[in-house]
């Protein structure tokens, strides 16, 4: 009987393991063009209307349903019109993450995927070896020839999916991060717009003398909202070296006299009744009707916003970017901006497509247009500002041009050690609802910090500002 | 050689040929993944790539290291006992009520009535709801505040939370037992009670000599079935009201363990929760089989 059962169990496993197995192959293509051995010198980058050079070719394309829309689409139509007889499979879907497992669990991962980066962080799909280094991509000319793509590149942004030397996730859309609220509402209630500290506390006065809270943050995706646009942002306009060391887990920076700064000032908040609590409890869409509803004068989200409210606003509403902006000392300023992004199967057999597409994707005109007409945001490359200034959101107009002047960050802690979002979140919801003191939100944040730091099976990176 | 099948034979492969069909799709189905489960317990399993690495009991010291899966565990059983406890008996008694009290002409319609929230899609309950126990707008802190009451953080506060919670899922499955306690209690012959009643028992006590008795396997049985119904009923209702929240006050093993693939894309530590969770229900079922045993009654 026992052996029988363990026959059974030794069976099961074989299967199991089978069953999620390697079924086949990439997708075909007359050329060898596979990632690992594809040279960027070798090729004609002559791009000539009506050209047949890739006929019969198929490039699959995965993106994820999110706040930006399916902004690859523009440039796929032009790609298909400049190259007939391209096949691109183009699969827009929600839950691209559970799409992309499936496919590549099936042998037929797609050549590029853009998930969202909550479902599938870069550095996790890097860990797993289902993303490709696309260092050679920045050496690929743009559709006109007289640069090369990253010569456009701000790589400050691509650092959260970089290992190494290598740069693995392709940023293509970008959305600014900070505080939003309604310029009409402050301007009609005489109400300051802050710009600092002092200038947010005189806000929350106002704004409780007229029965409305100042901050309020969506509790149910806290690993989200409160954390990563404001809690972290507001770290690093405390202290930019508070926000280094964090990202570069030392601990020891919970217990420091800068932390301290930053929980009092949460404290404040807090204690002074100036924080809308009941978004604790709130998912986006009803934290966002308090926020229409005016029950909290600033709401903590990225650019999509514009986009994700389009026909939410009630009469009268003008809706306003605070940026966060912040420098250290060496005088350089920084940005909090976060991006989208795509990443290469390393399996592909399609790198000659793969390029043309972010030629498209990046360089082109009609295709930077066309993106910027669905998304409505910006991305951070020379003249984009100009170039689609009809397409982007109105509250982040005026933003966009300037963003050019700045390095744009996003805490990397973030994306490397996934435990770090959903504790600060938690800690923060626990803290704001009045569950956890000062001393005990430190505690918190330095165990979970030298948790992962003296984890010898977690990896570690460095960031160095 | 006789070739010819005997009728016992012929018997014996077609029971076997029945049985190998949904054994099958139960090795398939079920063995394997739960095996296969188990296994990835024991790894590195990121979800994408079957280049696992062995970590042994690592995944398992760092989920019982964490603070939120001892409060999820605390929940997942006040969850079970909650409902156990307030719904079970609520449901009994109405049962009960409803199909002993021959006056109440009403009580197939009492019966559809009850019943109807267990039809309804548990995503619709779940919004209904949130959308009840709204701060701003809900039914709950409107009527509060029209009474002069203070309103109450349905879902923010964490000492509310679990409690708003425990009230959806016994509204959700109120109906269902109502429905099973009366099927259960319409079986028993009314002659038992007839006797009882020219005995001089009283209702009360038909309750508890002669209801209660005769229909103890039912509820224990419900009990047992309850068990797999908290972790899915549990985890749909805290995944789509509280995502646990705030700080983990609502979360139960199977919201953590979702939330362990969906935030921390860790499958090889919610693996070794799903294992946990098995090894909890198996030992919850073996305490309700101990303690409930009882004599069965034939009538």
């Amino acid at each position: 009987m026992k052996k029988l059962i363990a026959m059974l169990l030794a069976a099961a496993m074989v299967l199991s393991l089978a069953a999620c197995g390697n079924s086949g192959g990439g997708t075909g293509g007359k050329t060898d063009t596979t990632a690992a051995g594809f040279k960027i010198g070798d090729y004609t980058w002559e791009t000539q209307p009506g050209s047949k050079k890739y006929e019969g070719r198929k490039l699959r394309i995965l993106q994820t349903v999110g706040g930006g829309g399916n902004y690859y689409e523009p440039a796929i139509e032009r790609m298909k019109a400049f190259y007939p007889g391209l096949e691109i499979e183009y699969e827009f879907t929600a839950g691209a993450a559970d799409v992309l497992r499936t496919a590549i669990l099936d042998g037929k991962p797609y050549d590029i995927y853009n998930c969202n980066s909550g479902d599938l962080p870069w550095m996790d799909a890097i860990n797993q070896g289902i993303a490709y280094p696309i260092n050679s991509l920045f050496d690929v000319p743009t559709l006109d020839g007289k640069q090369k793509l990253g010569d456009l590149m701000d790589l400050g942004l691509f650092f959260p999916g970089k290992k190494g030397d290598n740069y693995y996730a392709m940023v293509d859309m970008l959305y600014m991060e900070g505080l939003w609220y309604d310029e009409a509402w402050f301007q009609a209630n005489g109400i300051t717009v802050p710009t600092d500290w002092t200038s947010f506390q005189e806000m929350a006065k106002q704004c409780d003398a007229i029965g409305a809270d100042a901050l309020g943050a969506c509790g149910l995706m806290s690993h989200e909202y409160p954390t990563r646009y404001w809690w972290f942002p507001m770290v690093a306009s405390t202290s930019y070296d508070l926000y280094v060391k964090l990202q570069n887990l030392d601990y020891e920076a919970w217990k420091s006299p800068e932390m301290k700064r930053v929980v009092e000032k949460m404290a404040w908040i807090r204690d002074n009744g100036y924080y809308d609590t009941d978004t604790n409890g709130l998912g986006n869409a009803e934290t966002q009707i308090e926020f229409i509803d005016h029950k909290f004068a600033i709401l903590p989200c990225g650019s999509w916003l514009e986009a994700e409210m389009a026909d939410a606003w009630t009469p009268g509403w003008s809706l306003k970017f605070l940026p966060y902006s912040f420098g250290d000392e060496a005088g350089k300023k920084y940005m909090q901006a976060g991006g989208l992004g795509s990443l290469v199967h390393p399996d592909t057999k399609n790198m000659d497509l793969v390029c043309e597409f972010y030629r498209f994707l990046f360089s082109d005109p009609d295709s930077l247009k066309g993106g910027a007409a669905i998304h409505t945001n910006v991305f951070k490359i020379p003249g984009y500002g100009d170039l689609c200034a009809e397409y982007l959101a109105p509250s982040v107009k005026d933003v966009a041009t300037k963003s050019e002047d700045f390095t744009t960050i996003n805490p990397p802690c973030c994306g490397w050690y996934t435990e770090i979002p959903p504790e600060i979140g938690n800690m923060i919801v626990g803290f704001m609802g009045g569950d956890l003191t000062e001393d005990e939100f430190i505690q918190r944040g330095y165990d979970l910090f030298k948790g992962i730091k003296e984890d010898s099976a977690i990896e570690k990176f460095e960031f160095k500002g | 050689m006789n070739k010819t099948l005997t009728k016992a034979q012929h018997d014996k492969r077609f029971i076997l040929a029945m049985v190998a069909i949904p054994l099958f799709v139960y090795l398939i189905f079920f063995l394997i993944p739960c095996f296969a489960g188990l296994f990835f317990g024991f790894t590195d399993f990121g979800g994408y790539s079957l280049n696992v690495k062995w970590v042994g009991l690592y995944n398992y010291k760092k989920i019982f290291a964490d603070h939120a899966f001892r409060k999820a565990i605390v929940n997942h059983l006040k969850l079970y006992l909650g409902t156990v406890v307030f719904c079970f008996p609520l449901a009994f008694i109405s049962a009960i009520a409803l199909t002993r009290n021959r006056a109440l002409k009403e009580s197939s319609f009492y019966k559809i009535l009850f019943f109807f929230p267990s039809t309804v899609p548990m995503l619709i309950i779940a919004i209904l709801w949130m959308v009840m126990y709204n701060p701003s707008f809900g039914v709950f802190n409107t009527f509060l505040t029209a009474i002069g009451l203070q309103p109450v953080q349905w879902l923010a506060s964490s000492k509310v939370v679990m409690w708003s919670v425990l009230l959806i899922v016994i509204w959700r499955q109120f109906g269902f037992y109502l429905v099973y306690f009366m099927a259960a209690v319409s079986n028993i012959p009314q002659d038992i009670y007839e006797a009882a009643y020219i005995d001089g028992a009283s209702d009360v006590q038909q309750t508890f000599y002669i209801t209660v008795p005769l229909t103890w396997d039912v509820i224990t049985t419900a009990m047992l079935f309850f068990i797999e119904s908290s972790v899915t009923l549990g985890f749909n209702v805290v995944y789509i009201v509280t995502r646990g929240g705030p700080d983990n006050a609502s979360e139960i093993l199977s919201s953590y363990m979702f939330s362990m693939i969906t935030e921390n894309l860790d499958y090889g530590k919610a693996s070794a929760v799903g294992a946990i969770m098995l090894l909890l229900t198996l030992g919850m079922a073996f305490i309700i089989l101990k303690v409930f045993r009882r004599e069965s009654y034939e009538y």
